[in-house]
């Protein structure tokens, strides 16, 4: 078969998420990949979303069957967060409709390998301490679940609210529950279509799409994590573990005494304004440590480059500089990805437009900007909702606002912020035509 | 058993002792000694009236627990108590948080009292106030700091992955706790430290600390039996001298020991040890400008390796002295190591009053050990451990070269020019005054190199009282000045130092509009007489030291014209976690 006439690339309206929608048009047939789909906000820009996120999800998940009329070639979830993946949850989410569409394959980063011993088709190169690190990442979920608990006590307690403050105990509830390991979507993930693919850099992605190359610039295995960190990983590894085994233990303020023969002391009025300060600096180490794990997750995420035509599209989910590391600057091959990632024409912006996810590097090397508006030029999707994560006093705003000036000047910018969720086709979409069809 | 009462009679206050012993645990609880009990050891604190927690003069202990909102009981401590030497096994010692307090009590008690009886003189906190409050159990987290803002030592606990049921506090262990201490009366004595500078600064923060703590386990004779079982094995009570060599306490001994220790802490400490044992000498880590090196923990290893090289190298001279004997107790060269330990620490605190107060590197400090043991042992050939000997040659291993030559000056500072005035200044005053060591300054601008456009002030002037090496009590005065001079980043180029080539070159992307704060200072050390005998400084227009540090904040991201902190929380964790820094990549 040929080569398709045309891309299109559609993002959806869902809040504070991805979900991609690309369909190669071929002359005879579509095929379609989806790439992502979850939320962890309700879209509130331009409009309000009427109904709740749990229907509007169920309505993307609708035009998606649709538009790939019950069938779609392959579905890719880049890394397990909840922004990505709740959509394909089974029992709270439209998780159904998607199996339905019964993918010929499922992508996911190699940290998500749920055992040798199933039946998935495992990336070459990957080895059983990898399977060991990826595990160990699983198991993260008790800092998650201790830091919803945390977020959930906080805010039970009007006193504790207004002492700590809405924004630090919000933004600790929301990376709580965006790192949250949503079971029945990765169950669903897990067991989902013909067959898996558990991908890391340099690999066989697995999609066989006609005239269309795939190129997996990352996630790097564990021994190329341990290349970028040189020496650390065995530490990073094991404090991880620690905090993991510690949070599962002590949840929260108030359960138990670590000392049970002794009787408990009396807080000292002396040191009132020191056990203020350190309640405070507690919720704040546990935030820092979640915002970890949040990191630690994003740079996991598969990154896919996609060669079709004069075009290549670029989705690299929400890895962060850590993870683009190893393909920009660390690999043998880098300078052919170099070469590769500068003619990149179709950019998904990484990790809802956050400062530390589009590399300068990755930036600064793609030709195709331009601040001639009228000139063909490089089209930059970003999926996020405003308002919801960062602030700027600290430039931690998402998205970022240097990196979105940067888009508005030098690129075409398509942003789910511009979708009226209500709509009956709540999404942005941009067609590619490819030349030499 | 507990100590005899010394209660003095009343009315005698004089009579009352200045000191007194307390038990501690000798490195952490994993650590037995010959009767398989924790191995202890006795320390010497300074005594004083106390109250619950324990809370002395200046220290208090507040064990609450902010992940569990719970106050745990106070210990109480008489001055005749020392409850950690009647504790009957480790579980005991776990699980009693009184036991806990009085063991950090004792440690950070000891490393204060340590640092003032090498220095001569108190040593204030880096915070206003004369209390370092100590949080034995202040949260469920593998990590222990020092918080300037909270007046506070913060000491977590968790579970190991060896043993669900269990808990490791990191308060029981030795080196943490001094670790930490350490980091509060650095930042006493130099508060500028903490400060944004170069890779070596914040580096040096971490290396001091871990060289002061591995210094102070080491200066207990049986943490050194330990080495020495490890090293040559066997209950022998005496060794040959020549069996004991640098690659069996290295690599058997030393590494031995830290199999041992912090074994479930390896995750959150970095391992100074084990890591600065195995650091290979070679200048390629000390001259890297990015790359692990510049990583504060990281680069402070280097420093650690050079002095425990340096330990090792001094203890076996010691012990190559007695060489033609057939054989020695192993008690008496545990001892022997043990003074090296001890005689070595007093030099590393005592350097500090030599270093700048700003921009810190480890060349620096290089020079101020050699100027202050020079000042006590002249003759370094003839004596007992050539340390003078060891530190230039292990440096110098590692790429560390003194400020000055070694030919004309022996790596020391130089003493300052004599064209100096004095006439109007009033010697009682220049002890005490920090207006009339100013008018000193003010009247000597010129001759000591001062940039005149700059805002000056002296941050301190400390008497120093001390026993010289005849036996007869010196005085000096320890004076810290600042310079701060803003500029833009435009005018960089135009800051310059009277005996220095070049300018301040501005980093590459630096706005020309941003304004730049840069600070420079010195340290005066005023003789018996009043007089000046070294002025060790890091002028404000030094084109060289300002444009390497603002090229390296520059490019590590760091926000200018923000309120300039250093958080060790981060830190700490940042090296646990190994985070990959690339401040050039973000937005």
């Amino acid at each position: 078969m040929a080569a398709p006439r045309e891309v299109r690339v559609r993002s959806y309206q869902v809040g504070f998420g991805d979900c991609f929608l690309l369909s190669f048009i071929y002359k005879t047939v579509e095929r379609h990949v989806l790439i992502d789909f979850g939320s962890t906000g309700k879209p509130r820009h331009p409009a309000e979303l009427d109904g709740s996120l749990k229907s509007h999800l169920q309505r993307v998940a609708d035009h998606i069957a649709t538009t790939c009329d019950g069938k779609l070639d392959a579905v890719v979830a880049t890394h397990r967060h909840k922004d990505h993946i709740s959509g394909f949850d089974t029992k709270s989410g439209p998780g159904a409709t998607i199996r339905s569409l019964n993918p010929d394959v499922v992508i996911q980063p190699w940290t998500e390998h749920p055992d040798a011993a199933i039946d998935a088709e495992m990336a070459p190169g990957i080895t059983t301490d990898d399977l060991a690190f990826a595990k160990g990442l699983q198991q993260l979920d008790a800092i998650a679940e201790s830091a919803v608990a945390l977020a959930a006590t906080l805010r039970r307690r009007p006193a504790l609210r207004t002492r700590y403050g809405s924004a630090l105990i919000d933004e600790l509830g929301f990376l709580g529950e965006t790192n949250l390991a949503n079971k029945s979507a990765v169950e669903n993930l897990m067991t989902m279509g013909t067959s898996r693919r558990y991908l890391s850099y340099g690999q066989n992605s697995g999609l066989s799409l006609s005239g269309v190359r795939v190129h997996v610039l990352g996630p790097p295995t564990l021994a190329q994590f341990k290349e970028i960190r040189t020496q650390r990983t065995e530490d990073q590894e094991e404090f991880w573990m620690l905090q993991a085994v510690e949070q599962q233990t002590s949840p929260s303020p108030g359960e138990s005494t670590l000392f049970e023969e002794y009787e408990l002391g009396r807080h000292d009025p002396a040191s009132v304004w020191l056990r203020q300060r350190l309640q405070r600096a507690n919720i704040e180490q546990r935030l820092k440590i979640v915002r970890r794990l949040d990191s630690a997750l994003n740079n996991t995420s598969v990154i896919l480059l996609f060669e079709v035509g004069g075009h290549r599209l670029l989705f690299p989910g929400d890895a962060q500089i850590e993870n683009w590391e190893w393909a920009l600057k660390r690999a043998p091959d880098k300078q052919q990805n170099l070469t590769l990632l500068r003619g990149v024409t179709v950019y998904k912006c990484g990790h809802h437009g956050s400062r530390n996810a589009t590399p300068k590097t990755l930036w600064n090397n793609f030709d195709e900007r331009n601040t001639d508006s009228a000139a063909e030029r490089l089209r930059v999707f970003v999926s996020t909702a405003e308002g919801k994560h960062g602030h700027e006093e600290n430039n931690s705003e998402v998205p970022r606002e240097t990196l979105m000036n940067s888009f508005r000047q030098q690129t075409e910018l398509f942003t789910t912020e511009t979708v009226d969720p209500n709509l009956d086709e709540p999404f942005v979409e941009h067609v590619l035509q490819i030349q030499n069809s | 058993m507990k100590a005899q009462h010394t209660e003095a009679p009343a009315g005698v206050r004089h009579t009352l002792p200045s000191f007194r012993q307390l038990t501690i645990v000798a490195q952490d609880p994993s650590i037995e000694g010959h009767d398989g009990n924790v191995l202890r050891s006795k320390v010497v604190v300074p005594a004083e009236e106390m109250r619950s927690g324990p809370w002395g003069y200046r220290t208090q202990v507040v064990d609450y627990d902010a992940t569990r909102g719970k106050s745990y009981r106070k210990a109480t401590l008489s001055d005749v108590d020392d409850p950690l030497a009647e504790v009957e096994n480790r579980e005991a010692l776990l699980r009693d948080p009184t036991l806990h307090a009085v063991n950090c009590y004792g440690l950070v008690m000891r490393t204060l009292s340590r640092f003032e009886r090498a220095l001569g003189r108190h040593v204030c906190w880096g915070f206003y106030g004369h209390h370092l409050n100590v949080v034995p159990h202040a949260f469920a987290e593998a990590n222990a700091y020092y918080s300037r803002d909270d007046h506070a030592l913060l000491f977590g606990y968790f579970t190991p992955k060896s043993d669900p049921a269990g808990r490791v506090f990191t308060c029981l262990s030795h080196d943490i706790v001094v670790h930490e201490t350490t980091h509060a009366v650095l930042d006493g004595l130099r508060p500028r430290l903490m400060a944004p500078s170069s890779p070596d600064q914040a580096a040096f923060h971490e290396g001091f600390a871990d060289v002061v703590a591995l210094l102070s386990v080491f200066s207990l004779p049986g943490v050194v039996e330990t080495v020495l079982r490890h090293a040559l094995g066997g209950p022998a009570q005496t060794l040959e001298p020549t069996l004991v060599t640098r690659e069996k306490l290295k690599e058997s001994g030393l590494l031995g020991l830290a199999e041992e220790f912090g074994r479930e802490l390896r995750g959150i400490r970095g391992d100074a040890l084990r890591r600065s044992v195995k650091l290979e000498p070679k200048p390629d880590y000390y001259q890297a400008t990015t790359g692990p090196w510049v990583e504060p923990h990281r680069r402070g290893e280097i420093l650690v390796a050079a002095v425990l090289n340096t330990f090792v190298d001094a203890w076996l001279h010691a012990v190559g002295r007695v060489a033609d004997v057939r054989r020695v107790p192993r008690a008496t060269i545990a001892a022997e190591g043990a003074r090296v330990a001890d005689v070595l620490l007093t030099m590393v605190m005592r350097a500090i009053d030599y270093t700048p107060p700003v921009h810190l590197n480890f060349r620096d400090f290089l020079s101020a050990l050699l100027t202050i043991d020079t000042e006590l042992w002249p003759d370094d050939e003839g004596s007992k451990y050539r340390l003078r000997h060891y530190l230039k040659a292990n440096f110098s291993g590692f790429g560390i070269e003194p400020v000055t030559s070694l030919a004309t000056h022996g790596g020391c500072w130089r003493h300052p020019s004599q064209d100096l005035r004095y006439e109007r200044n009033r010697y009682e005053q220049m002890r005490a005054e920090p207006d009339e060591v100013f008018r000193f300054i003010w009247e000597n601008r010129k001759a000591l190199r001062l940039n005149e456009q700059a805002y000056s002030r002296v941050l301190s002037v400390r008497p120093v009282v001390r026993v010289g090496t005849d036996g007869f009590v010196l005085r000096e005065v320890v004076v810290e000045h600042l310079e701060t001079l803003k500029v833009a980043a435009k005018d960089l180029s135009t800051v310059h130092h009277p005996d220095k080539k070049g300018h301040i070159e501005k980093p590459e992307g630096m706005p020309d509009g941003l304004e730049i704060k840069l600070h420079g200072g010195g340290t005066l050390i005023f003789n018996d007489f009043g007089l000046l005998k070294y002025h060790i400084s890091n002028g404000v227009g030094e084109p060289e030291r300002q444009s390497r540090r603002l090229e390296h904040l520059w490019r590590r991201g760091h926000r200018f014209g923000r309120p300039e902190r250093s958080n060790f929380d981060e830190l700490h964790r940042a090296r646990a976690q190994g985070a990959v820094d690339n401040p050039g990549e973000v937005w």
